[in-house]
């Protein structure tokens, strides 16, 4: 600074030797003293553009002078408080929204999954058949073995599968979440143990052991030392042989966290539904590549069942796609929500800097007088443009830490589908990701209210002291284009928006199939030593149900294998006599419930009978269809007595009667198709499913709002205190966790649609009022002349609902090619729903109407006699 | 600003920095001095601006091809800042007094052509 200082001086000092030196010589040419001041003073010419120029061949002046800039920048921005605040405080919340999104992208997408070179594990999961969705993306263990044998893709080719496991702590019954895996799992994925070891690929599959979770270590043995100790599982004792760390995430969490890890014996695995299936791939083989040689081996398998329920191939793709399949579409539509709204408030700022260069333009004409560059005075407006950037994009990101923080309970809840929520947060890419949306915002911004506020028209604007309207023209021209931009990109949130409102409307209001009143579900969890026998869990199931209805308030109480909403067991079943090549593997849902299922959940019974207590493992075996089933597979026939089984005609299932046809259900997703389903009464349930009844879920109908939960743990405590209940919530709860999704996507979209409006609206009012400002004194004239109220307010209204018109029109064409975006996020509406499409731009030419009302009013009130003195 | 008249020619850019050091090299000059010389020199035809002079000698001190020092001027007792050459301003002046050289070989070849024989 000081050298600065001594370079000042001495460049004055210099300037003014030269002045008197020329004032000398043109006194000796005859001149008066004070004529020859004037002419050395010509001769010098500008010496303020001289010194700024000299200015800048000292070195880092260039430096300097953002320096000066930005101070004074800061200046003009503490001189109107208000503006500067909001502009900042708008652009903060809009930068902050889209720091937040893009950590949520950024650990969805971005982050390498926590595994030994990631790039090489994949998920080996089959197309669903045309006629089905499921989300869970399994094989039949059948298909896993024989990849596992025969494929030469693969460096190591694990499955498992996830089990509620009962675990004995401190004699107290718990349930946690666990998984059955390969020994190869673990090892594959190359993470080491925290404690002792993982399993090891030579490990007999016999062995009891058992690795912990970090978590599960931490909250049952205190982070002593276990490694060796035993721990019961099951009834059976296992042998603790490690702990994983903590930070490690296993590949398939759609159920939770596992909480233990076990290994799978080949009879476990042959014995269970279906598998999840993960794999290294070998050096040099892609997921096509070894997708197509597994769609090779399993063709014969597949060949067996009918075209229509045959999976329609095979997906290997790499774990980080498999497990951001479902989150994103929902992140691609918020982005570009967040991108418009981004957009919506940019131009706004922009809009409003624009303004307020027409109140500088006394300043800039000073300026140019002086002698600065119009590059100088560009270089001067868009730094403070950009410097309102910056600010607003560091409290952004200070907002966005907030927001994260506010959030991810949130969307945890509403996706359990979004991988890695744990994990979100503020890393570099993030950081650098809010510095580029904050520049380039800012630049692109910040240039069209810089280049427009420096032009101006330097004589007429001095002559004004003022407002000149010279070169007015050309910045309304570019604040309408704004506005008009502002109300396209408003208009395409807002058909989201409704389109998402409307399909959240219908999902909630859809028939369910069952009533949710006053009753509570729960689970036990029948996987213990004494219950290996399926009689053995029929006799608990029936003490139990009927101890459980003779509490006082209980109306009626039912159990079942696959509660509403919950999805439910698919496989093939076959008709006694339909003919051939389609009676193998049309896929149905099977629940296997207790007599009273139908009557406590209000299930309507629409023909035949409801299971009762005499239908017995002795009894006829009998069958109940829903709706669905006998629309899909006995379009011509009464199906009350026609005969059907589980597998295909050659499988050792037995043959059961239909006695029934009941309503259909909501039995996974709200937004899912309903799936034909076969209920069994869970005394004649076939050897292969029995399994499904080591964790039957009950529903008890209660006649108040008293809660019964207490009691009911009381009651299946008293039976046998180490069968844990789990899960306890109202069926309300249920359907409420199921509407969360659809309503937390319609918030976050209307909250962003409204904002986009009322800037759209501000952006509108902004314009009207400017321009009635300009030509008060043409509507002073006018209404001297006679124009009357009505016309005044309408000349000055058309400018603004015009505006807003064309915006609705671009708005419409830009929602027809984005509404794609969300379409898997809609229920029963299509991407182009007309009641939507036409509400929307009415909407949006009401808001213009009211928003250009109010100044337009103001116009037709103008006094003439003011108006005309006014300037 | 001041006036041009018409016989009075602009400087071609960058030309300004050779003719200071040239005139430096008769020996240390005070930037009144170096203009006026420029001036009479070319009997008026070039009339070197205060606002180009000045900012050309920083640039010139920038570069470390001129220094500059107050000094009492011999004449009259009174300090003016003296600009002289340094070793690099004299080697500089000699690139540029070729490159000038050629520059205006080139151009009269072509304005002049030599006439065929």
């Amino acid at each position: 600074m000081r050298r600065k200082k001594r370079r000042e001086d001495d460049l004055d000092r210099e300037l003014r030797s030269d002045l008197e030196l020329e004032t000398e010589e043109q006194r000796e040419r005859g001149l008066s003293h004070e004529d020859a001041r004037y002419a050395a003073q010509r001769a010098l010419g500008n010496t303020l553009l001289l010194k700024e120029d000299v200015r800048e061949s000292w070195r880092w002046s260039a430096f300097e002078r953002l320096g000066e800039d930005l101070r004074f920048g800061v200046r003009m921005m503490l001189r109107r408080p208000l503006f500067s605040c909001s502009a900042i405080l708008l652009l903060a919340l809009v930068i902050a929204a889209n720091t937040v999104l893009f950590s949520a992208i950024d650990a969805v997408w971005f982050r390498p999954l926590p595994f030994r070179d990631p790039g090489r594990i994949v998920a080996v999961s089959e197309q669903p058949p045309r006629n089905v969705q499921w989300k869970r993306q399994m094989l039949p263990p059948a298909d896993f073995l024989t990849l596992q044998k025969n494929n030469h893709s693969f460096e190591t080719l694990a499955a498992a599968a996830g089990e509620r496991d009962t675990v004995l702590v401190n004699d107290r019954a718990e349930s946690v979440s666990g998984e059955g895996v390969t020994a190869d799992y673990l090892p594959m994925l190359g993470i080491a143990a925290k404690e002792g070891r993982t399993f090891l690929p030579s490990d007999n599959p016999e062995a009891r052991e058992v690795v912990l979770s970090s978590n599960f270590w931490s909250r049952v043995f205190e982070r002593h030392d276990v490694i060796g100790q035993s721990l019961n599982v099951n009834s059976k004792a296992y042998t603790i042989v490690g702990v994983m760390p903590s930070s490690f995430t296993f590949p398939t969490e759609e159920e939770g966290a596992p909480e233990l890890w076990t290994l799978m014996t080949p009879s476990d695995l042959t014995h269970s539904n279906r598998v999840s299936v993960v794999g290294r791939l070998q050096r040099a083989i892609t997921p096509q590549a070894a997708a197509s040689e597994a769609e090779a081996l399993l063709r014969a398998a597949h060949d067996l069942i009918p075209p229509s329920d045959r999976p329609q191939g095979m997906i290997v793709r790499d774990l980080q796609a498999q497990r951001a399949e479902f989150s994103t579409p929902m992140l691609k539509a918020l982005s570009c929500a967040v991108g418009l709204v981004l957009f919506i408030a940019c131009m706004n700022v922009a809009g409003l800097l624009l303004g307020r260069s027409a109140e500088r333009r006394h300043e800039m004409a000073v300026r140019y007088s002086l002698g600065a560059a119009r590059a100088r005075v560009v270089r001067q407006l868009l730094t403070e443009n950009i410097l309102l950037w910056i600010i607003a994009g560091l409290t952004g990101l200070a907002l966005s830490v907030l927001g994260i923080k506010l959030l991810v309970p949130i969307a945890s809840q509403a996706f359990v589908e979004l991988p890695q929520i744990n994990v979100i947060g503020i890393n570099s890419r993030v950081v650098a990701h809010t510095f580029v949306v904050t520049f380039v915002t800012g630049i692109l911004f910040g240039l069209v209210p810089a280049v427009q506020g420096s032009r101006v028209d330097i004589v007429g604007t001095l002559k004004e002291t003022g407002r000149g309207l010279m070169s007015s023209r050309r910045m309304h021209y570019w604040r309408k284009a704004l506005v008009a931009s502002e109300v396209t990109f408003c208009v395409i949130l807002l058909i989201g928006a409704g389109l998402l409102l409307k399909s959240l409307v219908k999902l909630t209001t859809q028939p369910l199939g069952f009533r949710a009143g006053n009753d509570v579900t729960f689970r036990v969890e029948l996987t213990g030593e004494g219950y290996k026998d399926a009689i053995a869990r029929n006799n608990f199931l029936d003490r139990l149900l009927k101890q459980l209805s003779n509490l006082p308030g209980v109306q009626s109480v039912g159990a079942t294998t696959a509660l509403p909403l919950k999805g439910t067991v698919v496989f093939g079943f076959s008709i006694l006599g339909h003919p051939a090549g389609h009676n193998a593997f049309m896929l149905t849902g099977n629940d296997i419930i207790s007599p009273d299922f139908f009557r406590t959940l209000g299930i309507p019974l629409l023909a035949g009978r409801t299971f009762t207590e005499r239908d017995s493992e002795r009894s006829e075996q009998v069958a109940i269809v829903n709706e669905t089933l006998v629309r899909r597979y006995f379009a011509h026939d009464n199906p009350i007595g026609q005969r059907i089984k589980q597998g295909d005609e050659k499988s050792q299932a037995p043959w059961m009667t239909v006695v029934g046809i009941v309503g259909d259900v909501k039995h996974a997703g709200l937004d899912w198709d309903t799936l034909p389903v076969i209920f069994v009464p869970y005394r004649q349930a076939i050897p292969m499913f029995q399994p499904l009844t080591r964790e039957m879920s009950l529903v008890v109908r209660a006649g108040s709002r008293v809660s019964l939960n207490s009691e009911i743990r009381a009651t299946v405590s008293s039976l046998d205190r180490n069968v844990p209940v789990v899960e306890m919530e109202p069926m309300g709860d249920i359907i409420a966790a199921k509407e969360l999704p659809s309503e937390f996507s319609s918030a976050i979209f209307g909250g962003f649609a409204c904002m986009s409006l009322l800037l759209a609206a501000i952006g509108l009012y902004a314009i009207v009022a400017q321009s009635v400002l300009q030509r008060r004194k043409e509507i002073g004239v006018r209404i001297a002349l006679g124009a009357t109220p009505g016309n005044i307010t309408g000349s000055t209204m058309r400018e603004g609902v015009i505006l807003g018109v064309i915006g609705a029109i671009a708005g419409l064409v830009g929602g027809l090619a984005l509404t794609r975006l969300i379409s898997s996020m809609l229920f029963g509406v299509t991407t182009t729903d007309a009641s939507v499409f036409i509400a929307v731009p009415l909407l949006l030419v009401f808001m213009a109407s009211v928003a250009t009302l109010l100044p337009s009013l103001r116009a037709a009130l103008t006094d003439p006699v003011e108006a005309l003195r006014f300037e | 600003m001041a006036q041009r008249t018409r016989d009075r020619v602009d400087l071609l850019q960058g030309t300004l920095d050779m003719l200071i050091l040239r005139t430096l090299l008769f020996g240390p000059a005070h930037g009144h001095q170096i203009g006026k010389h420029i001036q009479r020199t070319t009997d008026d035809l070039l009339q070197v601006q205060h606002g180009s002079l000045y900012p050309a000698l920083h640039r010139l001190e920038e570069k470390g091809l001129v220094v500059s020092k107050w000094e009492t001027a011999p004449d009259r007792n009174r300090e003016f800042k003296y600009y002289r050459l340094t070793p690099s301003g004299r080697k500089q002046l000699r690139t540029e007094e070729s490159k000038w050289k050629r520059l205006t070989g080139a151009v009269a070849r072509i304005m002049w052509p030599v006439e065929e024989t």
